[in-house]
Order: structure tokens, then C-alpha cells, then sequence
């Protein structure tokens, strides 16, 4: 297992993280949630920078706050607002990746910076949204890493560059050993991508389901109130009030499609997943 | 954490407009005033400002959330610190001895003004040795704003001490002054470098016990 959060809590004063997750060999693991919800703690979490009240995490087969330098070299990191100084270009951040990692190559660094676009000796604070977020992923491929840990990394990338990361994201995982733990506030990303999704709201995983059964077994059903009185709850999983009546999320669609013909039943995705989930009732 | 130190080497010399601009500053102060231990003084708390202000870039922008997902240990990160910054200290303040020394044989070197120069910048380097070793555990718990404020009431609080000290061995029976004009510049080294040894030993315990607590 390459992450592992067993029962892992934390305390603050706005909301109580509890969390099991994990992320095996050769998966991609998708993170969704609002604003807020606990994804960014569960990250730091994962990557030492806070300390859990509570539960074990084990990363790469250690305990996190034991991991050695060696295996720390084997993590990539993608954070949303915090990255190298701004005064630095590549050609210098590639002098301290050098000393630091023994896998990474400034030559191919510099070589795949070139082929992104990204100029070597130009300070990053010059770049734009979209060169940020691909110089950060660079950065975090250059010393090819086994575990990659990205918070928000298609954030600001337009259609065609968040397409180009994602199929970079797919060439990494052609190592079996590999896997990547993901968040994004874009759905379709993480639907091409992941093989499992994790749903994280205020603090609590309220889903973990794998990406293909979300897509394939879960659906949402439109219905008035007087619909909603003779539907079958038993396989719902949670409902939203709307203006027409009530939005129901069901991960067993085809039943109600076969015992409901009547009714609107559509496929869900990512984004209506998490809006029910986070703003309806659970059942 | 030769990575960390390459870093802080960078992050150093993109600031060379300003220490081009000091070290004109210096030259001409040497050169027109004949003061020495002001150059000397002044590049070597520069140096130690240089090195405990490392921690104010590191944490710019929320940059230490991912610095402190790169493969070293906080332990790694203090001690590459200190390390850091005793060399800002030894650099600035040899580059201020050069400058006082050419300024100086522009009027004459002498034997007694060498002794009295290299004893001044034993003194001063101290100084600045032990600023530094009193900002870094500051600056990491505090961060670079609250270490400005931090630093100036540490520093009072020195000025107090010291003057509260000296007013008081003046109401002593025994006077200081006659023994202390008897202690010979080995022995004052000697306790000079044990009062660092146990300034920095202090520190670095200190500064430590911060990082392992601290959250990002």
C-alpha cells in the first residue's frame, strides 16, 4: 500500500477531521469535496506537514513522521498555493533539485521545461497561471518518484494543457509500482483519470466508491413530491430538495430505471455527486 | 541538505543590488571617514541579518507547505540553517574587515592599529554570532513579522540587563574593573567562544524543538 490512513483524526476549531483512506500500487485515487470539506488537511496529513490527534498514517510501508530521506525522494508533490520562491527560474530550482534527489537528471528537467514551453531562465513569478502549474508538476516528475501528490494541479491550465498533464499523469502510471492521489475541482479530470473516488465532507469520507461503478451504477433521479412518497428509499443515497421537488442520488440506477419507467431517472457524475452528497440529507 | 543550502545561496544572490549598493556605502565610509568598526559592525550584522531573514523567504507565500514536502528532516533544515547563517556572518564580516583595512592603508597601517583591528573584529564578529544565534529559534517561532518585534524586546532586554548588571557591581565592595583589567586576551577568547558554544548549543536545541512542533 502506498498511503494508508487508518482512523486519522484532527481537531480544529471549525471542523473535526476523520479519515481512512488508501491508495494501493498502480491506482490513481481521486479527493473531491467543497471548499473547506478537508481535503487539503488530509494531504498535509499525508505529507507530515501537520500532526494527526489521532490513528496511524503509513506511507510507502512506513509510519509517515519515520519516513528517511531515501524514501521521501520517492514522493512527488503538487500543492495548489505553495510552491519554490518566486524569485528563483528553472535552471536554478533544477541546482537545488539536483543535490537533493539522486534520480533527478537536470539535463531532462531542463529538456522536458523546454518542450512544456516554460523558459529556463525567466523567474517565476513572470509565468503565468498555466506555466506554474506545469512547471510544479515538472518538478514533481523530475526525479521520477513512485507516489505523486497532487492538490489541484490542473488549477488555472486551459482545455489543451490540462489535456497534456493528464496524459503526462497516464505515462507515469505505465510503472505497475506507482499510484497518484489526486484532487481536483474538475470533475471530467478526475473522471478520465481515477480509478477510485474518495469524498471528503466536513471532514468526514462520505463516499468511496470506484470511478467506473460511479459511472456506471449511480444515477439521479428527478422527482415531484408526490413521486418521491411512493419511491423505494432503500436504495438511495441522498436527497436534495429542489424547486420541482426533490434530486435523490441512487447507486443502484438500473433498478429504478426497470421498477420506475415513469420517472426521471439520469446518470450521474462527479458534480452531482459531491452537490448531493455535501448539501442533501444522507440516507 | 546541500540542496537547502544551495537554495539560500540563491535566494542570497538575487539580492545583489542591495549588497552592491551597501558595499559602495562601505567603501566610501572607509575610505572618507576613518571608521573602521563601523564597516566591519555593520557588514557583520548584515550577514546575520541575511542569514536569519532565509527563514522570512522560506516562509513568503506559504512556501514552506511545500518546501517541507522535499527530502530532508527538520533537524536536516535547522542545522542547515545555522550553518547558513554562520557563514552570511563569517562572509559579510571578512568582506567589511577587507574594506576598513584598504580604506585604512589609504592613511597608514601600523602594528597598533592591526592589534586594535583584529581585537575589534573579534568583538564584533561575537556580537554578531550571538544575534544570530538569539534570531533563529525567534524568527522560526515567531515568523519574520513578529520576529522584528520579537528581536527589539530581546534586545532591551539585553540593554537592561547589561546596564542593570554594570550599575550593579558598582555598589560592590569589591571592585570588577582592576580584576578584569588583569585577564589576559587568551582567557577572554577562551570565555568568549564558551558563552557562544553555549549560546548556540541553546539555540540550535531550542530552534529544533520548535521545527519538530511546528505545523504547515
Amino acid at each position: 500500500m502506498l498511503v494508508k490512513l487508518d482512523h486519522v483524526k484532527k481537531h480544529y476549531a471549525t471542523f473535526d477531521l476523520d479519515c481512512t483512506m488508501e491508495l494501493a500500487e498502480g491506482c490513481i485515487t481521486g479527493v473531491i469535496g467543497r471548499n473547506g470539506a478537508g481535503k487539503t488537511t488530509t494531504f498535509k496529513l499525508i505529507l507530515d506537514l501537520i500532526h494527526p490527534d489521532a490513528g496511524e498514517i503509513t506511507i510507502l510501508d512506513e509510519p509517515v513522521s519515520k519516513l528517511n530521506t531515501k524514501k521521501r525522494e520517492q514522493i512527488g508533490v503538487v500543492l495548489s498555493d505553495s510552491g519554490f520562491s518566486e524569485s528563483l527560474h528553472l535552471e536554478a530550482i533544477a541546482r537545488i533539485l539536483k543535490p537533493m534527489y539522486h534520480t533527478f537528471d537536470p539535463a531532462d528537467f531542463k529538456k522536458q521545461a523546454q518542450a512544456a514551453g516554460l523558459p529556463l531562465r525567466q523567474p517565476l513569478s513572470q509565468f503565468s497561471n498555466g506555466m506554474k502549474a506545469k512547471a510544479k508538476l515538472l518538478m514533481a516528475l523530475s526525479h521520477h518518484p513512485r507516489l505523486l501528490i497532487l492538490d489541484e494541479p490542473t488549477a488555472g491550465l486551459d482545455v489543451v494543457a490540462r489535456d497534456e498533464v493528464l496524459d503526462m499523469l497516464r505515462a507515469f502510471m505505465e510503472n505497475e509500482q506507482a499510484g497518484i492521489l489526486i484532487s481536483s475541482h474538475i470533475s471530467s479530470d478526475l473522471e478520465g483519470l481515477c480509478d477510485d473516488i474518495y469524498l471528503i465532507d466536513q471532514g468526514k469520507v462520505k463516499l468511496h466508491e470506484s470511478n467506473e461503478t460511479i459511472l456506471s451504477e449511480y444515477g439521479l433521479i428527478k422527482v415531484n413530491a408526490s413521486q418521491y412518497e411512493k419511491l423505494d428509499k432503500d436504495y438511495l443515497l441522498a436527497v436534495e430538495k429542489e424547486g420541482y421537488g426533490y434530486a435523490c442520488l441512487t447507486n443502484q440506477r438500473a433498478y429504478y430505471q426497470e421498477n420506475y419507467p415513469g420517472i426521471v431517472v439520469e446518470k450521474a457524475n462527479l458534480d452531482r455527486v459531491l452537490t448531493i452528497m455535501s448539501r442533501g440529507e444522507s440516507k | 541538505m546541500k540542496g537547502l543550502l544551495v537554495k539560500d545561496y540563491l535566494m542570497l544572490s538575487a539580492q545583489k543590488r542591495f549588497m552592491l549598493l551597501a558595499l559602495i556605502m562601505m567603501i566610501v565610509i572607509s575610505v572618507s571617514a576613518n571608521n573602521g568598526s563601523f564597516v566591519i559592525g555593520y557588514c557583520a550584522f548584515m550577514g546575520s541579518l541575511m542569514g536569519t531573514n532565509s527563514i522570512s523567504y522560506d516562509d513568503y507565500n506559504h512556501g514552506y507547505s511545500f518546501l517541507m514536502t522535499l527530502p530532508f528532516t527538520r533537524k536536516e533544515y535547522v542545522l542547515e540553517k545555522f550553518i547558513f547563517c554562520l557563514s552570511c556572518v563569517v562572509l559579510f564580516s571578512v568582506v567589511g574587515a577587507l574594506i576598513a583595512l584598504v580604506g585604512q592603508m589609504m592613511r597608514g597601517l601600523n602594528e597598533t592599529y592591526l592589534m586594535s583591528f583584529g581585537l575589534t573584529y573579534l568583538i564584533l564578529i561575537w556580537i554578531a554570532f550571538l544575534i544570530a544565534a538569539i534570531m533563529l529559534p525567534v524568527q522560526l517561532h515567531f515568523g519574520s513579522e513578529r520576529a522584528r518585534i520579537a528581536f527589539a524586546i530581546v534586545m532591551l532586554s539585553l540593554f537592561v540587563l547589561v546596564i542593570g548588571g554594570i550599575k550593579l557591581t558598582e555598589g560592590l565592595p569589591i571592585q570588577l574593573d582592576p580584576i578584569f583589567s588583569q585577564l589576559s586576551l587568551p582567557l577572554m577568547v577562551g570565555v568568549g567562544i564558551g558563552i557562544l558554544g553555549v549560546a548556540f548549543a541553546l539555540s540550535y536545541s531550542i530552534s529544533l524543538a520548535i521545527m519538530q512542533r511546528k505545523e504547515f
